[in-house]
């Protein structure tokens, strides 16, 4: 066999030096995945970046590393910068050179970090989930919900083990107003993977309660983590639709996730969101305190102006019957003079009703006797016209059919005539009828 | 306005506080009588002691509270 044999070490320098000096490999951005970051114990960050198809299958994997000596000025610088821990899950734009150890194979390092390039994926997802939200008409349901009553029954979805649940309840039931809360948690991940599924979950069983006037959701203060499974569809619709008004205090100083879009209230820490729930409390006890005072202050005036009559009253009450006396007195005066006078006014008309009734007894005589003799000399006119009278002195009434005859004009030869006379009635029928010459 | 008679623990806590509001109102009334104002202070002075009850823990309560929250202190 006359190829040439190298070591391999002779072969691993050669890939080495390959990959040192191939074009488009050392100092390069690239856009990754990251999954599985770790440190280990002597402060190197390892992880995997991805690049993922759009089923989620891996398209391309590899192992990368940053250096103590770099990672601890290159994770608080992007932390800094996009609020996030560099973990797991999030999308980064990171610069990669290239080496292949002889003994520990290749190596990907990253020497530097573009987080606004994470920033701006964070942020596009969070738009992409308020954008969908607000489409489909939800977004702002659970901000505009009042609370029934006063809150105090509240729900708390926390990690049972984490301080801020433990904070939150502290400063809650320590309150300087010995307001009544209570407090019942449901217990969830607020980390990782499962954060998402397992509040989801808590909020169902909350609502199935239906027994609580607001929910809680609040995560241990102290250190930052990552709040990307706050940043999930599922659970903002979740929050945005819930039926009692939602605190989140999940966020820290400077980020906010998708869900302190959503909720009715957020607030910075555990202990920011007891603060607001003493908060409402006060308001109410500070209403009935000037509510009471109203009525104590009314009820004062009212008594007082009812005290202020009787008092009045009381110091009158002496003088009354003083006064009373003095004015009957002056009434009687009053009466009696004006009695003095309708005496006199009595006497006159009695005086004059006597003239009126003897001159009224004399005309009525003279009257009535004028009157007789009127009527004497009517009757005796009337006698000497009547019918009856005349008939006596020899005259008579000739009738034609009831009609008295004037005229011989009234009757015709043949015709039945009746004759009154003093004494009776004649009948005779017409013979012959001859004018007056 | 008629005196409400349902006892006070049946009201749901707006309602008291309304009731409380009508009566305050009721008061302010320059027609107020002695009579009435009685027996509205009395409702009233009901109300405000409900609702009080209602916002915050008496002593005994406070005290278990408190003591749940340092199980090591209570079970000295």
């Amino acid at each position: 066999m006359d190829t040439e044999q190298i070591t391999l070490q002779e072969y691993c320098k050669r890939l080495s030096q390959a990959v040192a000096t191939a074009e488009g490999v050392q100092n390069v951005w690239v856009v990754a995945e990251l999954s599985d970051v770790r440190t280990n114990a002597s402060g190197h960050c390892y992880m995997e970046l991805i690049q993922k198809n759009e089923d989620g299958s891996d398209l391309a994997k590899i192992r990368a590393v940053i250096w103590r000596s770099a990672y601890a000025r290159l994770s608080a610088k992007f932390t800094a910068e996009t609020g996030q821990t560099f973990s797991t899950g999030l999308k980064v734009c990171v610069m990669l050179t290239a080496s292949l150890h002889p003994v520990y194979g290749l190596s990907v390092v990253i020497a530097d970090i573009d987080a606004s390039f994470t920033l701006g994926d964070v942020i596009r997802r969070r738009k992409e989930i308020i954008d969908r939200l607000r489409s489909e008409g939800i977004l702002d349901i659970n901000k505009s919900i009042q609370f029934a009553d006063v809150p105090q029954r509240v729900a708390v979805i926390s990690s049972a083990t984490a301080a801020g649940y433990g904070d939150f309840v502290n400063q809650l039931y320590r309150n300087a107003y010995r307001l009544r809360f209570d407090v019942k948690l449901f217990p969830a991940m607020m980390q990782g993977e499962s954060t998402a599924p397992t509040v989801i979950e808590a909020l169902n069983r909350v609502e199935a309660e239906d027994a609580w006037d607001c929910v809680v959701i609040i995560r241990g203060g102290g250190a930052t983590s990552d709040l990307l499974a706050f940043d999930n569809y599922d659970l903002a619709a979740k929050v945005a639709q819930f039926p009692v008004p939602v605190i989140v205090g999940i966020g820290h100083e400077r980020d906010v996730t998708v869900l302190d879009d959503i909720a009715a209230y957020r607030v910075k820490t555990p202990t920011a969101a007891a603060e607001l729930l003493i908060g409402f409390g006060k308001a109410m006890l500070d209403r009935i305190d000037s509510l009471a005072s109203s009525v104590v202050n009314m009820a004062l005036g009212v008594i007082s102006a009812y005290r202020e009559q009787l008092a009045h009253y009381q110091s009158t009450l002496p003088l009354l019957p003083v006064a009373a006396v003095r004015d009957a007195e002056n009434r009687l005066v009053r009466l009696s003079s004006s009695v003095a006078s309708v005496k006199t006014a009595i006497e006159a008309r009695r005086t004059k009703i006597a003239t009126l009734i003897s001159s009224l007894t004399l005309s009525s005589a003279h009257v009535l006797s004028r009157r007789k003799s009127e009527i004497d000399s009517v009757a005796a006119l009337l006698d000497a016209l009547s019918p009856e009278a005349t008939l006596r002195r020899g005259y008579s009434i000739t009738r034609i059919n009831g009609r008295a005859v004037t005229s011989i004009d009234d009757v015709a030869q043949g015709a039945k005539v009746t004759t009154i006379v003093a004494d009776g009635v004649i009948s005779s029928t017409v013979d012959s009828i001859n004018a007056n010459k | 306005m008629d005196i409400s008679t349902v006892p006070v623990d049946q009201l749901s806590y707006n309602q008291a506080i309304e009731e409380l509001q009508q009566i305050v109102a009721e008061m302010q009334d320059a027609n107020c009588d002695v009579d009435n104002l009685t027996a509205y202070t009395r409702r009233a002075a009901a109300l405000i002691t409900e609702c009080r009850r209602r916002l915050t823990l008496a002593d005994d309560e406070l005290q278990q509270i408190l003591a749940t929250l340092n199980p090591e202190q209570s079970a000295e």
